[in-house]
Order: C-alpha cells, then sequence, then structure tokens
C-alpha cells in the first residue's frame, strides 16, 4: 500500500492537469472578489453573491475534478496501467485505495487553494484583523468529509466504468443529478454556501447547526458506500 | 527454492459456453525458456492473463514457485515481469518516467537500473521522449524494459515482437537469449514467428482452442523430426483437427 501511495504522489507531482486545476482555482477565487465588494459598495446584501459563487464554485470544482478522475484512472484501465500493479502483486483493495487517495488529495487540494486565496485577498482588501481565523479553519476542516465525499463518489464512477470516456461521462451526469435532487442533498449542499463569506458564516449558519451535521453525516455514508460496492465491483471485475 | 517457477493443474477458464482454457496442465521449470504456440484466439493470452490473476479461473490451480492460493500467489508476482497484449504506458510521461513509476510501485527506491534497461532495449537515446509520440515497434521495446526494470526471475511476454522491424526482431531475440542466460530470468513467452521463437525456446507448448495438444522441449523436437517448428506445428494443428 505504500509504495502504492508513493508512486500516486509522485504522479500527482509530476502531472500538468494537476497544475492547470490548482491554478484555475486560484482565478476563480480572483475572479469572485470583485462582486462581493461591488455589491457590497451598493448596500446589497453580498451574501446572496456569494452563495451563487460558491455554488458556481462548487459545480466547476465537481465538473474538472470529474473530469480529472475519469479521464486519469479510466486511461490507466484503457492503457493497461492497472494491469501493471496487478502483476506487480499489489493487491486490488489496495489499488482502489490508492487513487481514491490520489482524487482526495487533488480534490482537497483545489478546494483549499480555493478558500486560502479567497480569504487571503478579502483580508488584502479589508485587512485581516477583520477575519475570524478559528471560524475559517474549523470550517475548513468541517468541509473535508464533503470533499472527501466527492473523491469517492468519482473513483467508483471510473473503477465502474474502466473507460475515460464513459467515466467522464458518469461523473459530469452525477454533478448534475446531485444538484437537482432533493433531500439529504439540500442538507448537504446548504452549509458550503456560507462559509468563507467574509471570513466568518452567515448568521444563518450559526442557528442552524444541524446542517453541519447533515452534511458530514451524509458524507460519511457517501464515503463508505461508494468504497465498499467500488472495491468489490473491482475485486471480481476482469482486468484487461 | 523451488525447482518450477510456473505449474498449472486442470487450469479452465470459460466466457458463455465456451472454454478459452480448457485443463492447462503446464510446468515450466527455473532456466527454461517457454515457447508458447497456437493460432489467434486458441488461448495464449488467456492462459497469461490466468497465471497473472487479471481474470477469474473457473477451475484449476495455479503454482508460482512452489506457492498457491490467492495470498501467496499475490505476493509471488512481484517476482514476475509480464508484458501482455498491448505495451502498458502511460502516454504524456517520458520513457525513464514510466520505468521511474514501475520501479515506484515495486517499492524500488533505488533508480540507478532505469538507464541500464533503456540502454539494453536500446531506448537510450529516447529516454526523455513522451511515449505517446513512439513508434508502435519502440512501445513495444519499452513495455519490456518496463517488466525488466523490477529485476523479474521470470518473465511473461505476449507477441513480444509484434510491431517491430527486423532489426527490432533479433534485438529482441538477442535480449531473451541474454536475460535467460546472463541474468538467469526463466522467460514464458508466446509467438507467432516460429521461427524466431525456435531460436531461443528451450521448451515448447502447443496450445489449440483452449487445450495444450503437445509439450515437448528442443532437443525432443531435434530427435522426433527434421521439420522446422512451424511445419510441425502444423501438422500438430491437422493431426488434432
Amino acid at each position: 500500500m505504500k509504495s502504492l501511495l508513493v508512486t500516486e504522489i509522485h504522479k500527482l507531482k509530476q502531472s500538468k492537469p494537476v497544475i492547470g486545476l490548482l491554478l484555475l482555482a486560484f482565478v476563480m477565487s480572483v475572479y469572485v472578489i470583485p462582486f462581493i465588494n461591488a455589491d457590497r459598495e451598493r448596500g446589497v446584501d453580498p451574501i446572496i453573491t456569494m452563495r451563487e459563487a460558491m455554488t458556481l464554485f462548487t459545480v466547476i470544482h465537481y465538473i474538472l475534478v470529474g473530469i480529472f478522475t475519469g479521464l486519469v484512472i479510466g486511461s490507466e484501465f484503457e492503457n493497461g496501467l492497472i494491469r501493471n500493479a496487478l502483476c506487480l502483486g499489489k493487491g486490488r483493495i489496495p489499488i482502489y485505495l490508492s487513487r481514491f487517495f490520489s482524487v482526495s488529495v487533488l480534490s482537497v487540494a483545489v478546494f483549499t487553494l480555493y478558500s486560502v486565496s479567497k480569504v487571503f485577498l478579502i483580508g488584502y482588501a479589508e485587512g485581516f484583523a477583520n477575519l475570524d481565523w478559528t471560524t475559517i479553519i474549523k470550517y475548513w476542516v468541517v468541509l473535508l468529509p464533503y470533499y472527501l465525499a466527492v473523491a469517492a463518489a468519482f473513483t467508483f464512477f471510473a473503477f465502474v466504468a474502466r473507460h475515460s470516456g464513459v467515466a467522464v461521462t458518469l461523473c459530469i451526469a452525477y454533478t448534475i443529478l446531485i444538484f437537482l435532487l432533493p433531500g439529504p442533498y439540500d442538507a448537504w449542499f446548504i452549509p458550503q454556501f456560507y462559509v468563507f463569506a467574509y471570513g466568518s458564516p452567515h448568521p444563518i449558519f450559526n442557528r442552524d447547526f444541524s446542517h453541519l451535521l447533515n452534511g458530514i453525516s451524509v458524507s460519511a455514508v457517501h464515503i463508505a458506500g461508494f468504497i465498499f460496492l467500488g472495491c468489490n465491483i473491482f475485486i471480481k471485475a476482469e482486468v484487461k | 527454492m523451488s525447482e518450477y517457477i510456473l505449474r498449472t493443474k486442470g487450469m479452465s477458464k470459460k466466457y458463455g459456453g465456451t472454454y478459452a482454457l480448457d485443463d492447462i496442465n503446464i510446468e515450466i521449470k527455473r532456466g527454461q525458456v517457454y515457447g508458447l504456440i497456437g493460432l489467434n484466439g486458441s488461448g495464449k493470452t488467456t492462459f497469461m492473463r490466468g497465471i497473472m490473476g487479471l481474470i477469474a479461473l473457473n477451475a484449476g490451480e495455479v503454482e508460482l514457485f512452489g506457492k498457491t492460493g490467492r495470498k501467496k500467489l499475490q505476493r509471488e508476482r512481484c517476482r514476475i515481469g509480464q508484458c501482455i497484449e498491448t505495451p502498458a504506458l502511460h502516454p504524456n510521461r517520458t520513457a525513464k518516467q514510466n520505468l521511474r513509476i514501475q520501479q515506484l510501485i515495486a517499492g524500488i527506491t533505488d533508480n540507478t537500473a532505469i538507464n541500464k534497461t533503456l540502454d539494453m532495449v536500446g531506448l537510450s537515446d529516447v529516454a526523455g521522449k513522451k511515449t505517446k509520440h513512439f513508434s508502435y515497434g519502440m512501445k513495444q521495446r519499452l513495455a519490456l524494459a518496463v517488466a525488466l526494470v523490477t529485476h523479474p526471475e521470470f518473465l511473461i511476454l505476449d507477441e513480444p515482437a509484434n510491431g517491430l522491424d527486423p532489426k527490432g526482431i533479433i534485438e529482441t531475440r538477442n535480449l531473451i537469449r541474454r536475460i535467460n542466460c546472463e541474468m538467469g530470468v526463466t522467460v514464458l513467452v508466446s509467438s507467432h514467428m516460429l521461427d524466431e521463437l525456435s531460436q531461443v525456446a528451450t521448451h515448447y507448448g502447443i496450445i489449440d482452442k483452449g487445450k495444450i495438444i503437445k509439450q515437448f522441449s528442443a532437443e525432443e523436437l531435434a530427435a522426433a523430426t527434421t521439420k522446422r517448428l512451424d511445419e510441425y506445428f502444423m501438422d500438430l494443428l491437422e493431426e488434432g483437427a
């Protein structure tokens, strides 16, 4: 398992698409700032804009990480690279988990870079003293399971499809589906809209803390479910 | 240390109602170059994939380096290098990076073998080139390097001369000889180029419709007939039919 994780880190470090994704996350954070400041100057409630911005970021984040996951893992199957690892005596579960690790690192890195750069840009414009650092760190930690759940879902689709085109389609379809679906997903998505707005959460967020717990529970179920299903399907799969 | 590198007993694989492998019993001893001969779709690649655990067998047993059982086999597979079907390479990475990744998966930290291996397969001058720009023959050679860079004791090669030019074919043949004689690596190789195969193989197995119809050594072949290997192979197929 250790050697597989080392390999995945090595591959991520050398990957140009990963650098591209991280740059994009930074650009997106810069893009959001003028909207918030403009709204503030006009006296418009900027939370609405931030909410929209966060939704936009989440959708783009999903799609980009989904495309990356689908292309990378899907092409690993198509190019016989999973076969190489299996033929070196690596177990199927460690191989699955190492890919999940890789996608998780990327997903969390994109989110973190976006969030950190946005907070710093706001701090630079309005003064760092106004930022509530404890809250920022607290909510970053709280949102980790959410982004790991995204990684778990995309890894699952890539291992089920075993084809880059099909995997990318499944990841995008999943993104569209969860943004349209009602039910637990509402609870799952609501918290993120209020995080990092001016560096501190909106008062609504504080009043209804259950949203956060819901989000964490749904994320945990997603992670466990997708990993369990994905590993079981991969164990039985014939690898070309 | 087991005398046998590979032993299969009653190995069978069925797709739908058709047997891709039907009761395969093969023994490969340390130091041998075992040539697996068969027509397209006869089961050569399926057999290799079965050994490597890429497909689930319907029946039978595989023994590698004297070990059986799923967990033990999985552990022993790190002693094997393989090049089955198409060359398995990262297209957007260089030849060197491809070898490094294979080493890392195998848990090898020392990367000094990379240049040596590339030199061995004649790709040292394109070490920094991305493999997506390689010709099929170059990819074949690099796949062979990927198989060798982890210092295997047993090498499984599926049609290694496919896509190679005449020079490449001769170099691959010489390389297999060298790997076998100088490094003591046991080789299982399938090929349609029987003339080439006859220059490296010490033992042969003829597979047809998923069944091994004959196994013999190079000495036995020489003693039994004056025919060339391809002629002998066709005779055996006709007898079988």
